[in-house]
């Protein structure tokens, strides 16, 4: 207790004290987000009523969850792979390896300072699984932190959805760092679907040991202001980092998404693709960065950024970059933004289609090279369901209902079958 | 159904494109317009659609005596219109089942996805096409031909009442056009479709019978006539049509 005490006063120390930021282009493009409260609500029990509520209420999408935090509660309801913990019953080691390195973000320290639990999953050596966790926020804000460890030719699939209680207008606030070991494979899905009224702020850092991959797919449709940095990186001798990105706003939605792409060893692959979609007053600002390190010969990097603006008063910067140290090296990257065109969504509409579906459909169109990537053909039907859930009801956090459109052009007759965590 | 183009009159921009353009046709005949480039044979069948790029400065649209002047695009497709693009978009992504599917439920909710898939796969052997490419994003990578064909496969299934067809035949081969031809003949028979052919040549009405041929020139349609007419184009061209045009102006 007293070690996680210790490094909570310096984080918050920290956080207090920072300079906003120090980058002009920082200043000049990146949200700023609100004053966060000094404040959380959460605790290790079992099964109270708002999260209990909450998990039948994103049932509906037909995910079983395996843990749940939020609203003052935390558990874990297959101890086989996932602990949670109350932070201050970790060991100081833990907590430096870990989580507290990524304290240079002020953000970050805010998290971590007032992280009351923590998430540890585990997947041993050689062996797989596949998890959902559910976390939200309430009245109160939700910090909480997640460790990933994937043994050596082990196998997971994770699932996080993101989301808010009614009336939840706080903060949310999720620390993730992930290792994948030897020839293993991660697929990371992560749904944000938080309320209009919510902060958001999510880290992803990944390590890929030698020949491992590691899939991160994230949807981000929730919360009012959203700030994202994630760092994948290729650490070992032909491993692969891909992050796949979507972003869809509506009203004043602000979103602030970083991903920073790292090949730090030779053969390594590492690929950022992002997508978004606003509409209304949304903005948006994509950063992928591919950073290629000395001695990553013969390796590969790749950054796709597009934006798509559905209404006049929506704005998106998308702003690839690199840093390559290394010669013997393929690294490219791109961007584009355009507007709606009106002659494909004329096209549509003439074929009897209304407007809102024909939008959908565009939309959905729009993010089908990154919603295919996701390996889970449930996963898939969810991500499309929140995107059309969002175009049709332009507001988040909504729990989308999973419709027939999307699923009939692409699901096979196995949809939901064979996997124990989603009903017939 | 019957749809009436009275003395209409449509702008692009500040410039008139169609001026004074009348026309009815009823569901079951064929009617062709012909017409030299620049015309605004395209204008007009994107014009009766609600294209937002155009504008209707006078004159009016009707189904079954009931203007559509004030109904969406897709409002106006849902009264059983269609139009076949002449070059129409291609949409990565947007796979061609689902658009279909999304179309064909617009026009009958009850419709189930096997009978579609069945019609779809039926229609596309007629046309020559390879099945798989209903798994293809909507006209995507399609080549020209292939794009007319998807078209016309669209017309089949969605079934509609009255159809524009700008220009089926263009970009087509000799063997395409006589393939694409007789969908259309053997389509609008079995449903009993009315169509507005629009098209620069007579090749492709040499596999169709058409009841009523228009040439259209400036905007205006300036002679309406039987199949002789496509003759007279075939012989002497649009000369004397333009000259014709120029003396009414």
């Amino acid at each position: 207790m007293a070690a996680y005490d210790k490094f909570a006063k310096e984080a918050l120390s920290k956080y207090k004290t920072m300079p906003e930021e120090t980058s002009e282009l920082y200043k000049k493009n990146f949200i700023k987000l609100p004053s966060l409260k000094e404040e959380a609500v959460q605790g290790i029990s079992e099964h109270k009523e708002l999260t209990e509520t909450m998990r039948k209420n994103y049932g509906v999408i037909g995910i079983d969850f395996d843990a749940v935090i939020g609203g003052g509660d935390a558990y874990s309801t297959n101890e086989e792979f996932i602990r949670v913990k109350d932070v201050g019953a970790l060991s100081g080691e833990f907590l430096r390896q870990k989580l507290y390195g990524n304290s240079e973000d002020r953000y970050v320290s805010y998290i971590h300072a007032f992280s009351k639990n923590a998430m540890l999953i585990k997947v041993p050596k050689a062996q797989s699984a596949s998890l959902a966790v559910l976390m939200f926020n309430s009245e109160a804000p939700l910090n909480t932190q997640i460790t990933v460890d994937v043994g050596d030719g082990a196998k997971l699939e994770l699932l996080e959805v993101c989301a808010s209680s009614a009336g939840a207008d706080s903060s949310f606030g999720v620390l993730n760092e992930v290792r994948v070991g030897k020839n293993s494979h991660a697929e990371i899905n992560v749904l944000h679907n938080e309320s209009a009224n919510t902060t958001v702020m999510s880290f992803f850092k990944t390590f890929a040991d030698e020949d491992a991959v590691i899939k991160f797919n994230s949807l981000y449709s929730g919360g009012m202001q959203v700030r994202v940095r994630n760092i994948m990186e290729a650490s070992g001798t032909g491993s692969r980092v891909e992050a796949n990105e979507i972003v869809i706003g509506t009203d004043a939605q602000k979103f602030d998404l970083g991903t920073s792409a790292v090949n730090a060893a030779e053969k390594t692959t590492a690929s950022v693709e992002s997508k978004a979609v606003l509409l209304g007053e949304a903005t948006g600002i994509i950063k992928g960065f591919a950073k290629l390190n000395h001695g990553a010969k013969k390796s590969n990097s790749f950054i796709l950024e597009r934006g798509l603006l559905f209404d006049n008063g929506a704005k998106i910067d998308c702003m690839p970059d690199m840093s390559v140290e290394e010669n013997d090296v393929r690294a490219t990257h791109s961007s584009a933004t355009t507007p709606l065109d009106s002659n494909a969504l004329f096209y549509v509409m003439s074929r009897g289609i209304n407007e809102p579906m024909a939008k959908r459909l565009l939309a959905l169109g729009f993010f089908d090279s990154i919603i295919s990537k996701i390996g889970s053909e449930s996963m898939r039907e969810i991500a499309a369901a929140m995107v059309r859930d969002k175009i049709d009801r332009k507001q988040p956090g909504n729990i989308p209902e999973l419709g027939e459109e999307y699923r009939e052009g692409s699901k096979s007759e196995d949809f939901f079958k064979g996997h124990y965590k989603y009903r017939q | 159904m019957i749809l009436e183009i009275n003395d209409l009159h449509v702008n692009a921009g500040d410039k008139e494109i169609i001026s004074g353009l009348s026309l009815t046709i009823k569901q079951g005949e064929m009617h062709v317009i012909m017409g030299p480039n620049g015309s605004g044979k395209s204008t007009l069948a994107k014009a009766v659609f609600g294209h937002p790029g155009y504008k209707i400065t006078s004159g009016d649209v009707l189904v079954d005596g009931k203007s559509v002047l004030g109904l969406k695009t897709d409002e106006r497709a849902k009264l059983g219109l269609f139009l076949q693009f002449q070059d129409p978009v291609s949409i990565d992504g947007v796979k061609f089942l689902s658009f279909l599917n999304a179309a064909k439920r617009s026009y009958s909710p009850e419709m189930n996805i096997k009978g579609l898939m069945q019609e779809i796969k039926n229609t596309a052997s007629e046309l020559g096409m390879d099945e798989e490419f209903i798994k293809r994003s909507l006209n995507y990578g399609f080549s020209g031909g292939e794009k007319k064909k998807s078209e016309i496969l669209q017309l089949a299934v969605l079934k509609p009442k009255i159809a524009i067809l700008d220009e089926p035949d263009s970009g087509l081969d000799v063997d395409a056009i006589k393939v694409v031809a007789g969908s259309i003949n053997k389509v609008s028979k079995q449903s009993n479709i009315g169509i507005l052919l629009i098209t620069h040549y007579s090749r492709i009405l040499s596999h169709m019978e058409p009841q009523f041929v228009h040439i259209m020139v400036d905007g205006r349609i300036v002679e309406s006539g039987g199949t002789g007419l496509i003759k007279t184009v075939e012989s002497v061209g649009y000369d004397s049509f333009v000259e014709k045009a120029q003396r009414v102006k």
